[in-house]
């Protein structure tokens, strides 16, 4: 079994910007990225086969786990904002990270994408599991994980098409919702 | 149009920025807590917010400095260890009933009836927590759906506030607890009434699983109606000076609740808004113990816009939310009433800039106040309306919105249609005037709005 420090240095990088890029702020990705270590730290790792797989498993619930309180809480906001600032109206969550937090092209590209999504698209690609692990670590069938990799892959080629990136068109406004 | 591959699109998923966080810094905070979870110390309530109620991030800092007291004093009497049963908060009726099922033990601690934040309806609080009895290590349990039955008229309470029934672990008390809100009909002062409790079909997570358990879990209880709103209570503001002399208005007993505190605001002097002076706080906070919690003042004195679901003519009051910042028992909390940013009424009701009869190419006017402020107009016709836009700065509040005349006849922006948009420092407002006839003379006014003064800043200290 890997000790403690070694699991952090091997795994940091893809468990921390796989957070980023679901939950698209810097403050909450550290928040999970931390709970996802002490987790894995303080659990029985003899008899884990995938550690990789599982550790993203547990930072996918994690990010469920806050995006479903952000949702609830957001809510909450906009209507606390509607009934006490008749002028003022707070930069969606959308627009904060497009502008603080992600400064490449393609990550704003991404954040377009849907939770669901997006999150199958950054196991299987950016952390570099295999498809029935993607599946594995977000408890979904395997068909369902490479449906939303397929769905991804022609949504992000079709926003690439439209991005500043790619000499097409401008590009095109969609706010995801979870 | 350019084509991107598959084998490029996983390049720059794999390119994807991480932002260089500093992970030095988050592997220190990661053992420390990692430590102070393997210890089996936590914080004492009484010391202490308690866990539970507190944010993620808040959380974090909590673990962190409790980590380093444990390492620097080697466990002081400010900690006990996590094996104790942590006497649960009684909030309200205490009721302490349970049911078991799969391993999970269900229980009622307390019930507490208040007004609902913001509202005069009254809800009631149901406390739960959950005890994993067969230790199988539960994290997050969400149960399918509560329902609470009124047994003497069969009728079901609708949940109020959140809708789902998710249980929040606590690592530090090692419980899952859960305030699920009803409202419906409510025993009043010297009133019992029987309920039954269902919760049904969980889904749970432990580190390495996510399932579900099919059964229902069900308690039968009697809430006393003086009982459970006994969590409902008032504590005068004796230091008062300072305010007074700064807004002419005085504060009222602060009423606090399980759900809300509401603090009175009365002005004695004459400061209402038709007078051109103080208006009301732009920000306030509530700090109870080391936790702000926003505010909001409502109604808005001299607003036009009628704030959603609050009664317009009601008596002007500070509201603070307990329920959105997971807080509900402030008895052994500090608290102190932080006022910022007092909007100052300004209206120039003589003052009216002449324009040329709107039409659908936009037209500027620019119109320097008496204070000094230089308000630029951008008015053009859609239609059968007229269209003001005026960027607004962040030291400036709309408060009436503006008022165009059409040869002498005076008409005021449709509210509903009206609108306003900030983008960090600066905004807009677009007022919307409907059918406004042709005309010759045109000619517009700022009506009225609030400037900001900080001179006027103060902290009151409630207890």
């Amino acid at each position: 079994m890997v000790d403690d420090n070694t699991l952090f240095i091997t795994y940091k990088e893809d468990v921390y910007r796989y957070c980023l890029h679901m939950l698209r702020n810097r403050t909450d990705a550290e928040d999970i990225c931390q709970e996802v270590f002490v987790k894995a730290m303080l659990a029985d790792r003899d008899k884990v086969e995938h550690i990789k797989a599982w550790l993203m498993r547990i930072a996918a619930n994690e990010c469920h786990s806050l995006m479903r309180r952000r949702t609830n809480s957001s809510l909450k906001e906009k209507k606390a904002f509607t009934t006490s600032m008749p002028l003022r109206s707070p930069q969606s969550v959308e627009k904060e990270y497009e502008s603080a937090e992600t400064a490449d092209e393609f990550g704003r590209l991404l954040s377009k994408l849907k939770p669901k999504v997006r999150e199958a698209m950054l196991l299987y690609y950016m952390a570099d599991l295999s498809t029935p692990e993607t599946a594995e670590a977000l408890g979904l069938p395997l068909g369902t994980v490479k449906s939303r990799i397929n769905r991804g892959l022609k949504m992000l080629k079709k926003l690439y098409e439209k991005s500043p990136e790619s000499p097409g068109k401008g590009s095109e406004r969609h706010v995801s919702d979870y | 149009m350019s084509q991107i591959t598959e084998h490029q699109i996983k390049q720059k998923m794999l390119d994807l920025t991480d932002g260089s966080p500093n992970y030095d810094e988050m592997w220190n905070r990661i053992r420390l807590e990692v430590e102070r979870r393997r210890s089996g110390w936590s914080e004492h309530t009484d010391a202490l917010p308690d866990k539970s109620v507190l944010s993620r991030a808040r959380q974090w800092t909590l673990a962190a400095a409790a980590a380093v007291v444990v390492a620097a004093a080697g466990g002081t009497a400010v900690y006990f260890d996590q094996q104790t049963e942590v006497a649960p908060t009684v909030m309200g009726q205490k009721i302490e009933a349970s049911a078991e099922a799969e391993g999970i033990e269900l229980t009622l601690n307390s019930v507490a009836i208040g007004v609902k934040p913001l509202e005069q309806e009254k809800q009631m609080a149901l406390h739960l927590r959950l005890t994993d009895t067969k230790k199988q290590g539960f994290g997050t349990v969400e149960f399918e759906q509560a329902i609470l039955t009124d047994l003497s008229s069969g009728q079901q309470l609708a949940v109020s506030q959140d809708k789902r029934s998710l249980f929040e672990f606590d690592e530090g008390s090692g419980t899952s607890t859960l305030t699920q809100s009803f409202e419906g009909r409510l025993p009043v002062d010297g009133e019992s009434r029987e309920y039954r409790l269902t919760l049904k079909n969980p889904t749970y997570s432990t580190a390495q699983t996510i399932d579900s358990l099919q059964g229902d879990w069900t308690i039968e209880f009697t809430v006393k109606g003086e009982q459970a709103a006994s969590a409902t209570y008032t504590v005068p503001i004796e230091d008062q000076a300072t305010f007074e002399d700064r807004t002419g208005m005085k504060l009222g007993e602060a009423q606090i609740s399980p759900f809300d505190i509401r603090i009175p605001v009365t002005r004695t002097q004459d400061s209402s808004a038709d007078s051109g002076e103080f208006m009301y706080y732009k920000n306030s906070t509530l700090k109870v113990d080391n936790i702000g919690l926003k505010g909001q003042w409502t109604p808005l004195p001299g607003s036009a816009q009628i704030q959603l679901g609050l009664d317009p003519n009601a008596p002007e009051t500070l509201h603070f939310n307990l329920v959105d910042n997971s807080l509900e028992d402030v008895r052994d909390s500090s608290l102190t009433l932080q006022l910022r940013n007092a909007v100052i009424q300004r209206s120039y009701p003589d003052i009216w800039t002449p324009m040329a009869p709107p039409g659908e190419k936009v037209q500027s006017i620019s119109e320097t106040l008496p204070d000094q402020n230089v308000i630029a107009y951008k008015v053009k016709r859609e239609g059968l309306d007229i269209h003001v836009n005026m960027p607004i700065k962040n030291d400036l509040s709309m408060i009436s919105g503006t008022r165009i005349q059409v040869d002498g006849k005076t008409y005021k922006r449709s509210e509903s249609e009206s609108y306003s948009k900030y983008t960090g420092d600066t905004g807009f407002q677009v007022d919307v005037f409907k059918n406004v006839p042709e005309g010759s003379e045109f000619s517009i006014n700022m009506g009225t709005y609030g400037v900001y003064d900080s001179s006027r800043d103060i902290d009151v200290q409630i207890r």
